[in-house]
């Protein structure tokens, strides 16, 4: 009978080690789930592509036509200023050391236009050259880019299709 | 002392599924939390889409197109009140031209054409109080076929689907519609 009571209050001590233990795994499981959701950055760069494209096509054309000095070479020095764009990025991962972003215009004559056109009549950019390399890329660890276009006209009636190509790499942050 | 024995060996083997059951739900949670963050942490700029910026610039530019006898692309639909050869071809060659792959590559997701808003409700009784209510028609041309979220419906009806849609007024009554739909 004393040899039996001892038993039970053994393995009771065996059931609450092991509860202990489950608990902790339990606990463990919950803290990794919810840190690994939470912890990871909203990956908002699509949206950054779009604005920088609605951004650069506002910049150059309103209520139907081109806004005045934009097929200019001191729109092209002055672009980013002109259009109140700036690429500044937080300084971490070495990002002030060299540009996240690209975006580029190039103006094409639209009855001439064809998907596969080459030589625009004007062309402006600004931001890091080398992010368009990337592009053709499929998979995660790429920067996001967007092309999209856009017909206009300018004073004098004369048509034009906008190419505009806008590139966010951010990926240190996002692709992980 | 037997019974005791088996006894115990029940209870141990009932613990040892439990502990399996916990840590397989606790590797499947663990699981679709991290493959979840793909799918929920990549926030997409269609799902707050309401109007195609490049779209309604090409719009506003598509109707401020002159003709070769100089008459612009709105006061041609001003007067004709649909779209014409030229101004129904030129159309498709920017909106579909430009737009058909973005949304989904699907012709029929690019609409042009007019709209007009009515004043009587569906059930016939008068919208001027609630315009909400009020029933718009469109109608149909031969360049982009019939509005492909119906010829009929209220404004709420009318935007019920995720698509884009500009709009530019004629007159009173009539708007010229571009409808995106997709993406």
């Amino acid at each position: 009978m004393i040899k039996q009571k001892m038993n039970k209050k053994a393995a009771d001590k065996i059931i609450s080690v092991y509860w202990f233990a489950i608990l902790f795994i339990v606990a463990a499981g919950i803290f990794y789930m919810v840190s690994s959701f939470y912890g990871k950055p909203y990956d908002i760069r699509q949206i950054e592509v779009g604005l920088l494209s609605d951004k650069a096509a506002d910049c150059v054309s309103y209520a139907g036509f081109l806004r005045e000095g934009v097929l200019t070479q001191g729109f092209k020095d002055s672009f980013l200023e002109t259009c109140g764009i700036t690429f500044g990025t937080e300084d971490s991962y070495g990002w002030t050391d060299e540009s996240e972003y690209f975006l580029q215009l190039n103006f094409y004559d639209f009855d001439s236009y064809q998907e596969a056109s080459q030589n625009s009549l004007f062309e402006v950019s600004a931001g890091n050259q080398r992010l368009q390399d990337f592009c053709n890329l499929k998979g995660k660890g790429f920067p996001v880019c967007l092309e999209r276009k856009f017909y206009t006209l300018d004073k004098d009636g004369k048509k034009y299709i906008v190419k505009i190509n806008s590139i966010v790499k951010k990926i240190e942050k996002n692709s992980q | 002392m037997k019974q005791n024995k088996r006894g115990q060996i029940g209870e141990t083997m009932t613990w040892i599924i439990a502990t399996i059951i916990i840590i397989v739900v606790l590797t499947i949670s663990i699981f679709i939390a991290s493959f979840s963050v793909e799918k929920f942490k990549r926030i997409q700029g269609s799902y707050f889409q309401t109007a195609d910026v490049l779209a309604s610039k090409s719009l506003y530019s598509y109707l401020s197109t002159p003709d070769s006898s100089g008459k612009k692309v709105h006061t041609q639909i001003e007067e004709e009140g649909n779209l014409n050869e030229f101004n129904g071809n030129f159309g498709l060659q920017i909106f579909r031209g430009l737009y058909q792959e973005e949304y989904l590559g699907n012709p029929s997701n690019v609409w042009l054409g007019i709209v007009t808003e009515t004043e009587e409700k569906v059930n016939g009784e008068n919208c001027e109080n609630e315009p909400q209510f009020c029933i718009l028609e469109s109608a149909e041309n031969v360049f982009f076929g019939q509005r492909p979220l119906g010829s009929r419906g209220t404004r709420l009806s009318y935007h019920s689907i995720p698509y884009t849609s500009e709009s530019v007024q004629i007159d009173n009554k009539r708007n010229i519609e571009l409808n995106l739909i997709g993406k």
